[in-house]
């Protein structure tokens, strides 16, 4: 049921192109897809039934199995990448009107969505990882959405060599832990945590894991591809910072807690490195002047937020992060939609060109007040709750309570001061001049927007009632104790609401302050922070890339008989390794089932053809000789039986033949040996990893000990294979999975040989 | 120039070699053959074709057409794979059907033997490939 709603999800990434024809509604319908998948996965019915669990075979020789795995954690995660979907997808309708490539555009957000679903329902870790690359991949595709811009282009490159670094980190740490465990199973992993925690290797894993949700859920210092991201459309980025993406991260630390939150290792990195991104973050939206940026930055700042409470490992400070999670998606996705349309209707989002603007849009500007006002934390919105539930689990820290609590106050007053400060500086300041007239914006783009502050209200006043349940569940889920959840708006009189209330003091201080603020910040910014960590990247990248280059040369040095010496020989000195540990094996030869006079015959004519080589002078005769020891060895499978090889090496060497003479004028000339030095380098070198392959091939054939594989294949081969020719049961049956790897080797070597001869 | 007899004879080979190969590929899994001694018979009639024709003005095109083969290939390839997924297998599990057909009787209808098909497809895809790309490069065309 998973699966196939899964299936559809990603194949549902081509209904796009079937909408095309309707472009005016084109958003809308495609919105039914979260839609309609959001009624299915709610039809599981969570809240009654404690885990869904789903498993299909793949590989199951090799532990890959398309399990899956959903249980109040990854539900509360589904109900919001999909509902957070719909909306998307319908404010993408209005916004994308007038960009050519929608179909385009919405195929890849469906993709984009499809993604992170598969990623918060796999069961299998292996399963997730692939899921995982798939969203670094889709997000890369929607970042470079205006991909004739160099800036885009940039961006997403960055965003996906990061992210894409970080992926490889993770899968190093999930094979660690998976041949730790032997199983790659969530459920596995979560049931020998002890086991997990107490082998030598869970420090190398964790870091490594850590590595990977760090680069995607943009921690410090991997924090800078996340603003540049925006050069995405605003809808991507709407839903790239609130549901999507950088959530993967907080979704795979959140799936792990229980694994290895109780490690030292995770309770200081963590909460160091989250503490770290959680005030940078916030400390630089304060001096940014893109609308979108400064929402990018509070985005990083929030992150940052999630993985010191994840790091904390408390059952208060995870409660706070759930419910933080919900509270910053609600946000977040609005204030981009919001930015969005701004951006639209007065044609740019730089807040020194800003202002004056709840004359022209009212309800634009009481919903974004709405908005920002759950982002300063300030009741009866639900961004109020969140931060309280921050402060109480913070107080709580064993140890560290003090500097916890102080690092959050401080983040949370750059949060309220910028919540104040947008809100001043884009509707309420008195600004004569637009750089466009601002008209005002449509009900259908206001009324995602305003759905989502709605919520934001809602939830806030009444939490018990509408986001209690799933919260109870998903604690429960990661939190082995009974925990019972009671979330009003009203916490009583106690330190808590005092934080609250300096906090918010502090943020309206800097306020009423602000022209000194903001002189302060920058300067603060410029003099302290004046590494910029993107340009940096780009540059290491570009300095990686020269001395690579001046390196590489000395491995990649384009001679094709100088790579073929490397290999052989390379190959030569393990087997060879091999052959002397295993000297001595007992060998049976049984010659008289042979009839071997006609194969000492064909043997002779391969040698005499290779002997006669070296002295050849002409590339068209290399070419018929090799062809003619191609015969020779065909010649020999087919007086052992070997038919199939027999046809197989007769075709392929007359095909060779027959390309070779097509390629011959391209060819240099054929290089003669007249220093002897080179000669013998070449003959040893070819003796070698020859004699090497002989005697490993002997071995093996003449070895009476080992149980040869044939023997199961001549067994097997008609009682369950139903096939009667060993060799193509062997290629299409037993060993199907080999067979399909070659056959897309083919493929891609056929656009290699594109790649090579078409493009110049 | 024109070989007038080399392409007679291509005509005639061709012909036969795609006949022998279909032939070849649906015997393959009980007697000597299958999709890859199949799919290089195949490619080997195009090939010698194509040297006999090689200044033909459609021939360019007519290969072009032929190249999603590959592709096509390959999805027949990875969904016999799937079906063993969808009929709750593993990947790759093979499937066995009897089909009654009207004149012909029973056959079998395999997952491996679309497997083999799949593989038969993607080698004269890529075969039809490289010939296309040298013969455009060599500015035959």
């Amino acid at each position: 049921m998973i699966l196939t709603a899964l299936l559809l999800a990603f194949l549902s990434a081509l209904l796009p192109f079937l909408f095309s024809k309707l472009e005016k509604v084109q958003g809308w319908l495609v919105a039914l897809i979260p839609a309609i998948l959001l009624a299915a996965f709610a039809s599981l019915d969570v809240l009654n039934q404690s885990t869904i669990l789903e498993s299909t075979s793949w590989l199951p020789e090799l532990g890959l199995n398309i399990n899956f795995y959903i249980d109040g954690l990854s539900s509360l995660f589904i109900y919001l990448v999909l509902g957070m979907g719909i909306f998307v997808f319908a404010y993408a309708n209005g916004y994308m009107k007038s960009y050519s490539g929608k179909s385009k555009f919405y195929s890849f957000l469906v993709l984009f969505m499809a993604a992170m679903l598969g990623l918060v329902s796999a069961g299998n870790m292996i399963l997730l990882f692939i899921f995982w690359e798939l969203t670094s991949i889709s997000s890369f595709l929607l970042i470079s959405f205006f991909h004739d811009k160099e800036n885009s282009r940039k961006s997403a490159l960055q965003a996906l060599l990061i992210t894409g670094v970080g992926g490889l980190a993770l899968l190093g740490g999930f094979v660690i832990i998976g041949s730790v465990v032997g199983s790659y199973e969530i459920q596995d992993w979560i049931d020998n945590a002890e086991l997990i925690r107490s082998s030598g290797y869970s420090t190398v894993a964790l870091i490594l894991i850590i590595l990977g949700a760090f680069t995607k859920s943009a921690q410090f210092p991997f924090h800078f591809w996340l603003p540049n991201a925006m050069a995405a459309p605003t809808p991507v980025s709407a839903y790239l910072h609130s549901a999507t993406m950088v959530k993967a991260g907080v979704y795979l630390l959140m799936r792990l807690g229980p694994v290895f939150g109780p490690t030292d290792m995770w309770q200081f990195t963590l909460p160091l490195f989250g503490s770290i991104t959680f005030l940078l973050g916030a400390f630089f939206a304060t001096v940014q002047t893109d609308l979108k940026r400064i929402f990018a930055y509070t985005t990083v700042s929030s992150l940052g937020a999630l993985v010191m409470l994840i790091g904390i490992d408390t059952d208060l400070s995870i409660l706070a992060a759930l419910m933080f999670l919900l509270v910053h998606s609600l946000y977040k996705g609005a204030l981009f939609m919001l930015a969005g349309i701004i951006d639209k209707r007065v044609g740019t989002r730089d807040i020194r060109l800003l202002g004056g603007l709840w004359r022209k849009m009212p309800v634009v500007t009481v919903i974004t007040v709405l908005v920002l006002t759950s982002m300063a934390g300030v009741p009866p919105l639900i961004g109020f709750l969140g931060k309280e539930m921050i402060y109480e689990a913070k107080l709580q820290v064993p140890e560290a309570a003090p500097y916890m609590t102080t690092f959050s106050v401080l983040g949370n007053i750059f949060m309220v001061f910028v919540s104040i400060y947008v809100a001043y500086r884009v509707f309420f300041r008195t600004q004569i001049q637009w750089p466009k007239e601002p008209t005002r914006a449509g009900i259908s783009k206001v009324f995602g927007p305003f759905l989502l502050a709605t919520f934001s209200l809602l939830f806030g006043i009444l939490p018990q009632r509408y986001i209690q349940p799933y919260l109870q569940l998903a604690i429960d889920s990661v939190r082995p104790e009974d925990i019972k959840l009671s979330i009003h708006l009203w916490h009583g009189f106690n330190l808590v609401l005092i934080l609250s209330i300096i906090t918010v003091m502090a943020g309206v201080l800097l306020f009423v302050f602000r022209k000194k603020t903001i002189l302060l910040f920058t300067w603060v910014y410029e003099s302290i922070f004046s590494v910029h960590f993107s340009d940096k990247f780009f540059k290491g990248i570009d300095n990686f890339m020269k001395v690579n280059k001046k390196k590489a040369d000395v491995v990649q040095h384009g001679y094709q008989r100088f790579y073929l010496a490397t290999i052989f020989s390379v190959a030569a000195l393990f087997l060879w390794y091999i052959i002397v540990q295993t000297w001595g094996q007992p060998s049976v030869v049984d010659f008289d089932s042979l009839s071997w006079v006609l194969a000492v015959i064909s043997a002779i004519i391969v040698v005499l053809s290779f002997m006669s080589l070296p002295s050849t002078l002409r590339r068209i005769s290399v070419i018929t000789i090799i062809g003619g020891v191609g015969y020779g060895i065909s010649a020999i499978y087919l007086m052992y039986g070997a038919i199939d090889l027999a046809i197989t090496q007769f075709l392929v060497d007359s095909l060779t033949v027959v390309l070779l003479v097509l390629v011959l004028p391209k060819l240099p000339k054929l290089v003669i040996y007249t220093k002897t030095k080179g000669a013998i380098k070449d003959l040893l070198i070819a003796g070698a990893f020859g004699s090497a392959m002989g005697i490993i091939a002997f071995t093996a054939a003449t070895n009476p000990d080992v149980d040869k594989i044939s023997e199961y294949f001549k067994e097997f081969s008609l009682s369950v294979a139903h096939g009667k020719n060993i060799v193509n049961v062997i290629l299409v049956d037993f060993r199907g999975i080999d067979t399909m790897g070659e056959i897309t080797v083919l493929v891609l070597a056929s656009l290699g040989i594109y790649s090579l001869l078409k493009i110049k | 120039m024109n070989a007038i007899l080399l392409q007679l004879a291509a005509r005639v080979i061709r012909v036969v070699m795609i006949i022998a190969s279909v032939f070849v590929l649906f015997r393959g899994h009980n007697q000597p053959g299958g999709g890859f001694i199949g799919g290089l018979l195949a490619g080997g009639g195009i090939v010698v074709y194509v040297i006999a024709f090689y200044n033909h003005p459609l021939l360019s095109k007519t290969l072009r057409a032929l190249a999603p083969m590959r592709v096509i290939g390959l999805i027949l390839a990875l969904g016999s794979g799937i079906l063993g997924v969808l009929f709750g297998e593993s990947f790759l599990h093979a499937l066995w059907w009897k089909i009654e057909l009207p004149l012909i009787g029973a056959i079998d209808i395999s997952t491996p033997l679309i497997f083999d098909v799949g593989v038969y497809f993607a080698v004269i895809g890529v075969m039809v490939m490289v010939i296309l790309l040298l013969m455009e490069d060599r500015k035959w065309s």
